[in-house]
């Protein structure tokens, strides 16, 4: 298996991955500097960035509770994607756990409390924030080692199936291959878990993400909160940065489209597969219990028809804007060393309420760009917070490309054009599908900056749970919550239909011919 | 259709109604922007700072008045004195007209009548955390920002600098627990996390209401009585529509309005009316403490430093 080729730039237009790659640094980069140029950097600010006494013990907490739910969600994704993996008639429990990734982490809060609520079982705390997170998290998981598995070659499961038995060839063949897989998985956890402040704040608990918030919220100092995200961004983006490199040394395939293992249901199986219903059947009858039947949701639904139109447009114009710019950053980050992924991660982990504050100031002028106030500002905050999101996938989704492919694509004598239409974007869509849907997921729960730069008269499905949550569960937060993870299965299920069918155009198509 | 923006750092479910009475009532289309409760206040007031070049917003309507105050000496208020104005609190309204109070919140002590009894607990807020309840089973909010920050530079106004220093420093020695925010800390108190907490009034209210085996103190102070803050109301320097922005203010100010805040459960203490009820009987007087707005305002600079080293270090 010859190593990972990257698409030939021989004859693509150079300038145009460029503009991309200066849309991508203007859009996540331009409002946080902008708001640096502003302000002078101070001693006292600088020290912000080393934390000590409360500030290290919280990052301290952080720190552990992102190492545990990347642990508990890596293993349990393992779990659920060897079930997935071995038991191709599941294939719906794949849609279901691409809609579960689009619903924000505090309606698994609202979901698995009150089903702990139900059986008297206590739900408060680390714990609790472990299992929220966890659980909010894991789709994303399962996801990328479904994907990880779905490359390994066939034939290395078969070999080791023939000298021993079948859960031997599992622990001793694949899930070694899969172990950078399974890093990369980690880190996004980590990276994903060290920045929600959402969960502990309900659950009364502090983390170094909340503390940056509390900061900022006291003293409107920009310098200092940012200085004081300082850490976060170097521990998570030095996660991130670390499992892409792991990833990198790796030889990828394409999905081979073809199970190596023998038919039938085993217990680990059935354990994975039960663990990921469950995942998705707790919250909705949990929410469903909560909420006041039928008539109530559907009244629920028309009532906040504003916010779902502003949250799934947003989101979903997100989603497409990213591809280009996002494209362009995977590109030209093939051959460059994992460190600058910290550039491209930063982004993540910049306190949202100062990334909006960085948008205003820098669409909130009196020229034609004056777009603060307009419905276009929702837009470029989920660009300036997920961009690298979609480009973290993209990069990804390039490695498994099938060089063979390339080769041939190269021997055409069709114009540049021709071969890029037709050869390299059906490759690269599948990928690109499912860094949009990654961006739309996260993008539709997002909460800090949207609050800083909605327009007025209009509020997305997050802000309005968000702020009916803090007053307790409800039927009215229940139904909004259950409104919001049936749009997330719509569009989940339409994201994983579109990807599905080009991926066998894709690759079917083209090994019959190869 | 004319229309009117507002930034309401209030709970949007009290506030809501009161912004789609007024579009009903006058056919002036309102453009809400709410905050969150995990903003705390600060989200608008640092987003009306920072559009100060090219105002978005007609109208601030804040739960408190020491962000507003901020506000007017970032130069991002423009005056205006309402007509009517029947709620309109004098003591801690601008004198200039930037901005004009109204209503009110109490600070009290919520107590977890399974855990404690609150016929013991002494209504004193300076012997927080020194008994009968441990400090361990007490909790009060971050005092960094919202109800709680100034809860905390009124203190500093009325008992001096050092005083008010050492009794946050005794606090946050004694081992309380320090949650983000007021609802956090009812929350705390409802599930029995905590046996007592300090907290605002309309939170207590909505505790009582959800038949939680809560009840309310006043929280005073020494021999003065519970702290109240008032909402403030002001208009934005530049608005995009001046008019209707002032028509909004005369409407959240008059009676009408105010007698529906007290009904919602979001107004506690009036300048027309008895509106501690829903406190219950046990609460105590409301005689509100004495305090002098601008002594408030002018030390809340120092306050935030001093408390920020006490409880974020």
């Amino acid at each position: 298996m010859s190593a990972p080729m990257s698409l030939p730039s021989g004859d693509r237009p150079a300038m145009l991955r460029w503009l991309g790659v200066a849309c991508f640094a203007a859009l996540t980069a331009g409002p946080v500097l902008l708001l640096a140029w502003d302000t002078a950097w101070a001693g006292d600010a600088l020290a912000m960035a080393l934390p000590s006494g409360r500030r290290l013990s919280l990052l301290w907490s952080s720190v552990a509770l992102g190492a545990a739910v990347a642990l508990g969600g890596t293993v349990a994704g393992m779990v659920c994607a060897v079930a997935l993996w071995r038991q191709p008639r599941a294939r719906v429990l794949r849609w279901v756990a691409l809609a579960m990734a689009a619903s924000p982490p505090y309606v698994h809060y609202l979901a698995w409390s009150g089903f702990a609520r139900t059986f008297g079982v206590p739900f408060e705390g680390w714990p609790a924030i472990w299992w929220v997170q966890t659980a909010s998290f894991l789709p994303f998981g399962v996801l990328l080692l479904l994907a990880a598995f779905e490359t390994l070659d066939p034939g290395l499961i078969e070999a080791g199936r023939m000298a021993r038995p079948e859960h031997e060839a599992l622990l001793r063949v694949a899930l070694p291959l899969a172990a950078p897989a399974a890093a990369a998985c980690g880190g996004l956890l980590f990276l994903l878990s060290v920045t929600d402040y959402s969960v502990p704040a309900l659950l009364q608990r502090s983390v170094y993400a909340l503390a940056i918030f509390s900061e900022y919220s006291a003293g409107g100092d920009v310098r200092r909160a940012f200085a004081m995200s300082l850490p976060l961004i170097v521990l998570s983006c030095g996660a991130a940065a670390a499992a892409n490199g792991m990833l990198r040394g790796e030889v990828f395939t394409p999905a081979w489209g073809v199970s190596p293992w023998s038919r039938g249901p085993r217990v680990a199986d059935r354990i994975g597969l039960a663990l990921l219903a469950l995942h998705a059947l707790v919250p909705l009858v949990s929410l469903a219990a909560d909420a006041a039947g039928w008539s109530a949701l559907a009244r629920a639904a028309f009532d906040s028809r504003r916010e779902i139109g502003l949250t799934m447009g947003t989101a979903a114009a997100a989603a497409v804007l990213s591809l280009g710019p996002g494209w362009a950053v995977a590109r030209s980050m093939e051959r460059t060393p994992s460190l600058l992924w910290l550039l491209v991660l930063a982004p993540l982990v910049v306190p949202p309420p100062v990334a909006g504050l960085g948008l205003i100031r820098m669409w909130n002028g009196t020229s034609a760009f004056a777009l603060h106030g307009t419905l276009a500002m929702p837009v470029l905050a989920l660009l300036a917070r997920f961009l690298p999101v979609a480009a973290l996938g993209i990069a990804a989704h390039l490695r498994r490309i099938d060089p063979l492919l390339l080769d041939a694509a190269r021997l055409q004598q069709a114009p540049g054009w021709k071969i890029r239409l037709r050869i390299h974007l059906p490759l690269v869509l599948p990928g690109a599908m499912a860094a949009a849907f990654f961006v739309f997921a996260l993008g539709a729960g997002e909460l800090g900056a949207t609050l800083m730069i909605a327009p007025p008269g209009y509020q997305t499905l997050s802000v309005r749970i968000f702020n009916y949550l803090h007053y307790g569960s409800s039927p009215a937060v229940a139904n909004l919550c259950l409104v919001l993870m049936a749009l997330g299965l719509a569009a989940g299920g339409a994201a994983a239909w579109v990807a599905e069918r080009w991926s066998r155009i894709a690759g079917t198509e083209w090994r019959a011919r190869a | 259709m004319p229309s009117v923006v507002v930034y309401a750092s209030i709970d949007q479910v009290y506030s809501e109604p009161v912004l789609r009475d007024f579009e009903r009532r006058t056919g002036v289309r309102v453009l809400p922007v709410y905050d969150v409760e995990a903003a705390k206040t600060t989200g608008l007031v640092n987003r009306l700072a920072a559009e100060k070049a090219r105002p978005v917003a007609d109208v601030f309507w804040n739960g408190e008045f020491a962000q507003t105050a901020l506000l007017r000496n970032q130069g991002v208020l423009a005056p205006y004195r309402a007509s009517g104005a029947a709620s309109a609190r004098t003591e801690c309204s601008d004198p200039s007209g930037f901005w004009t109070c109204f209503g009110g919140r109490a600070r009290v002590l919520l107590v977890n009548t399974r855990l404690a009894d609150e016929r013991v607990i002494p209504a004193d807020v300076l012997r927080l955390g020194q008994g009968p309840v441990e400090a361990k089973l007490t909790a009060l909010a971050l005092p960094l920002f919202g109800t709680s920050f100034t809860h905390a530079a009124a203190l500093y106004a009325a008992l001096g600098d050092g005083p008010a220093r050492s009794f946050y420093e005794g606090l946050a020695g004694s081992g309380v627990r320090v949650a983000e925010g007021n609802a956090a800390v009812r929350r705390l108190v409802e599930k029995g996390e905590a046996a007592l907490g300090l907290t605002d009034s309309d939170d207590a209210c909505a505790s009582i209401a959800s038949g939680a085996p809560v009840r309310a103190i006043l929280a005073d102070h020494g021999a003065s009585g519970p702290l109240v803050i008032p909402n403030s109301v002001a208009l934005i320097a530049g608005a995009p529509h001046p008019e209707q922005g002032k028509q909004f203010i005369d409407y959240l100010l008059s009676a009408e309005v105010e007698d529906r805040l007290i009904e919602a459960g979001w107004v506690q203490s009036s300048v027309r009316r008895d509106a501690a009820g829903c406190l219950g009987p046990g609460a105590g007087p409301m005689r509100p403490m004495q305090v002098d707005g601008a002594a408030v305002v002018g030390r809340m600079d120092r306050v935030r430093k001093e408390l920020g080293g006490i409880f974020m270090k």
